[in-house]
């Protein structure tokens, strides 16, 4: 698919942004996220920093910087929960791996590629979080194929006006 | 190998990077105790997070409460007045609801001191506004306002006026973070409110808290209320938790899993109260609490008591002299003597009678000053003729052993108790005795032992009769039979050697009766003789003729008879009690009720056979046994009278 591959060089390199950015960014979607579920319940289902993850790794094209990226961001979701640190944190680090490493070889400016990739990383990460939860931690997590796969359309849905809106404070040259 | 970490860095990096987070988690995860703190590095990171993450949380929190009180106290004031009506009238009804628990509260708390038990009182509380949440639906965890500066400390319990929500997980300086019930990791000491039924509460992977390990014999509806129960040493015992929504099986054990539905609604939290202390004493405010819901539902009884006795008339009679009216307490005004002063709360005394008689409440002596055959000393001016004159014995001439008993002197009414006959010493006549006793419960009959007492010939002690009896009328029966045909029952009399004379008795109608010894049996005529066995089974040898010389027209017992009247003579056998006499003669009146029948006063035997000594009263439905030579007498007709 012609339309989903760098046709430059130039393309293939790193997006950059504001370094504060790396850092705003990922914590005003950890606080939006915990705020807005204290008034809408539902709101749970939607993972911000996952999303703030995937774009980082997608735009960024850097598989080393996305992973310690979504290992701090998800440590610091983790640090919210009374939960043991590190299981957001391993899925996320997985995910901004991957991210990253599909960006370079991939057009990930098409929305429709956008779309696509947060379904499947949403998909991804909670089958991650089930199985470090279970086996590393021993506890009992509720997994409904309909209610994951809701999740991922939601989450890909949202994540296409995000990425959008991030994309407005990408450094143009 | 310089280009195999240059070609796979990337990869060896995330290899790194997850099995440090690895490492992490094993280290967490491998604590002595689940509740024991994180480590300090842990402890420091969480800190940091969360100072970062809760300021901005707590502003935008502050900026919407006070957008929402300016909207709501000085825009939005519609139907404020109705609101604050609402309120007042609840705040009432509450405290009226209160004074009346407060009372078994206060029983409670005596009972409590007196066993020694160490009562649970929340003591003090903190308010705190809900700031945040965990973000996940995973890790069922909200955020308060206030932290270790405000008093918090770990293993508090949170709980909203709903009932209980969660305990303190971890506490920072400014902020909290608190474990809601529905979380798996959480756990809370439970008890059903009906069966008392304990158990350990936590949450579900639906997010539901439930009770784990229930046995299946539980006996555990939907509906029944949950409480905690204390045992967690968190929650103090008896808040509310939730009620059952269903019972569940568990999959993987033979226990049952019950799903509570929690009162507090965990997601739409906004204030909540962490209990800061708990105390064995009622806090200062709740006491002064009780005891204003005690005064004002005194007040409001107060109030209660006036509108009604305004409202409701006196129940006195205007015409009841005031003498009549019982002054119980001084003071008391005599409107209040029958309306209990205007007091519905207060016993209302039953109007005093126009024409007293005997059967006024408390007309009749105590029953301790009475004195078994003695006749009531008691005399009624507007009634008829009471009989207060003990009825006298007379001797029967030319019986020996025989007994007669006056008769009744006709239209007097009988005294319900059986007058002392002036020279009684012997026991009467079954029949005549039954006269006066066979009325039984209710009946007028005063169980006279008629003829009062009479002595067995063979003992030589005189017989009595009453001077106003007509000779030869020994009985003295209540009852006569309307044909005034006197009958004869042939009563083999015992004498002390064992001779035997008989004597006849007149047979009186009957009704009634039961045994001896003061009542009567319907076939006492016939048993007159063994009714005077009394107590004791009589002899079958005795045999009693009650003879009586008129006839009359049967009257209730207790008024005598109208006309002339039958007397038979009461033949008392040899050892016959005064009892069984009184037993016999059955006249009691048509329709006496033998089982309420008062026993005759037993008189002491006078004549020359050992008697029984004093009879013990036998119960209303023994029947006196019948001797195989008496002969078998024909029970006289009842009469039906109008009242026993």
């Amino acid at each position: 698919m012609p339309m989903l591959v760098a046709s430059s060089r130039r393309e293939v390199e790193a997006q950059p942004y504001p370094l504060f950015l790396y850092l705003i960014v990922p914590l005003v979607a950890i606080g939006l996220q915990s705020f807005v579920t204290l008034h809408f319940a539902r709101f749970a289902i939607l993972d911000l920093p996952l999303l703030v993850t995937i774009y980082f790794g997608i735009t960024g094209r850097n598989p080393i910087a996305a992973t310690f990226l979504g290992t701090v961001i998800g440590l610091a979701q983790d640090a919210l929960t009374h939960r043991p640190i590190g299981v957001s944190g391993i899925a996320k680090a997985v995910i901004g791996y991957l991210a990253a490493s599909l960006g370079v070889r991939i057009d990930t400016d098409n929305h429709l590629t956008r779309l696509l990739l947060g379904f499947a990383f949403t998909v991804l990460h909670a089958a991650m979080f089930l199985l470090i939860t279970q086996r590393l931690l021993g506890l009992e997590v509720g997994w409904s194929w309909l209610h994951e796969l809701i999740r991922g359309v939601v989450n890909s849905v949202v994540g296409v006006g995000l990425f959008a809106l991030l994309d407005l404070a990408r450094d143009s040259e | 190998m310089e280009s195999f970490f240059s070609r796979y860095k990337n990869a060896l990096v995330l290899m790194l990077v997850v099995l440090t987070q690895v490492v992490l988690l094993a280290m967490q995860v491998r604590r002595p105790a689940p509740n024991m703190q994180d480590g300090h590095n842990i402890r420091l990171w969480r800190y940091w997070v969360a100072s970062v993450v809760t300021p901005p949380e707590r502003l935008a929190h502050g900026i919407g409460l006070r957008v929402r009180g300016v909207w709501s106290n000085y825009i939005n004031l519609r139907h404020l007045r109705e609101q604050n009506q609402s309120l007042q009238d609840e705040n009432t009804r509450l405290r009226l609801e209160q004074a009346g628990l407060v009372e078994d509260a206060r029983q409670g708390q005596r009972l409590r001191e007196m066993l020694d038990f160490r009562g649970e009182y929340i003591d003090t509380t903190l308010p705190a506004q809900v700031i945040g949440t965990s973000g996940t639906d995973q890790a069922h965890v909200i955020y308060i306002d206030k932290g270790s500066k405000d008093g918090i400390r770990p293993q508090m319990a949170v709980i909203t006026p709903d009932g209980v929500i969660g305990k303190v997980k971890n506490v920072f300086p400014n902020t909290a973070q608190v474990l809601l019930i529905s979380d798996q990791t959480s756990g809370a000491g439970v008890m059903l409110q009906t069966t008392r039924i304990r158990g350990v509460m936590k949450g579900n992977v639906s997010g539901q808290p439930q009770m784990i390990n229930i046995s299946p014999d539980e006996r555990i509806q939907p509906g029944e209320v949950v409480l905690t129960s204390g045992g967690d040493q968190v929650y103090p015992r008896g808040l509310p938790v939730g009620v059952v929504e269903k019972v569940v099986q568990d999959p993987d054990t033979s226990f049952v899993s019950v799903v509570v539905k929690p009162n507090a609604n965990l997601s739409k939290l906004e204030e909540v109260l962490v209990i800061t202390g708990i105390s064995d004493k009622m806090p200062f405010g709740e006491e002064k609490d009780m005891m204003q819901s005690e005064v004002d539902a005194y007040a409001e009884k107060q109030r209660a008591a006036d509108i009604l006795s305004e409202k409701l008339p006196s129940l006195r009679d205007a015409n009841t002299p005031e003498s009549t009216l019982a002054g119980d307490d001084s003071g008391e005004s005599e409107e209040g003597a029958t309306s209990g002063g205007g007091d519905p709360a207060r016993p209302m005394r039953p109007p005093q009678p126009l024409h007293p008689d005997r059967y006024t409440p408390g007309a009749a002596p105590a029953a301790a000053s009475l004195t078994p055959g003695e006749g009531p000393a008691v005399k009624y001016p507007s009634a008829g003729t009471p009989e207060t004159e003990a009825p006298k014995t007379t001797k029967t001439p030319g019986s020996a052993g025989s007994v007669s008993v006056a008769s009744d002197n006709g239209a007097a009414p009988k005294s319900r108790f059986p007058s002392k006959p002036a020279t009684a010493s012997a026991p009467i006549a079954g029949a005549s005795a039954a006269g006066g006793v066979s009325s039984g419960s209710g009946a007028t009959t005063a169980a006279r032992p008629t003829g009062g007492s009479a002595t067995a010939a063979g003992s030589g002690v005189p017989l009595v009769r009453p001077a106003s009896r007509p000779a030869g009328s020994g009985l003295d029966l209540p009852l006569q039979p309307a044909d005034s045909q006197p009958r004869r029952a042939i009563v083999p009399l015992a004498g002390g050697s064992g001779s035997t004379s008989t004597t006849t008795a007149k047979v009186p109608r009957p009704a009634v009766v039961g045994g001896v010894s003061g009542t009567a049996s319907s076939t006492t005529g016939s048993t007159a003789g063994q009714a005077g066995g009394s107590s004791a089974t009589p002899p079958a040898s005795h045999k009693i003729a009650i003879s009586s010389d008129s006839g009359g027209i049967l009257t209730p017992a207790g008024m005598g008879s109208i006309g002339t009247v039958a007397r038979p003579k009461p033949v008392l056998p040899a050892g016959t009690t005064a009892a069984g006499t009184a037993s016999t003669g059955a006249s009691g009146g048509a329709g006496t009720n033998a089982s309420a029948m008062k026993p005759a006063s037993p008189k002491p035997a006078t004549s020359g056979t050992p008697s029984s000594g004093t009879p013990t009263p036998r119960p209303a439905t023994a029947k006196p046994q019948t001797g195989p030579s008496q002969q078998p007498v024909t029970p006289p007709r009842p009469t039906p009278q109008g009242g026993y």
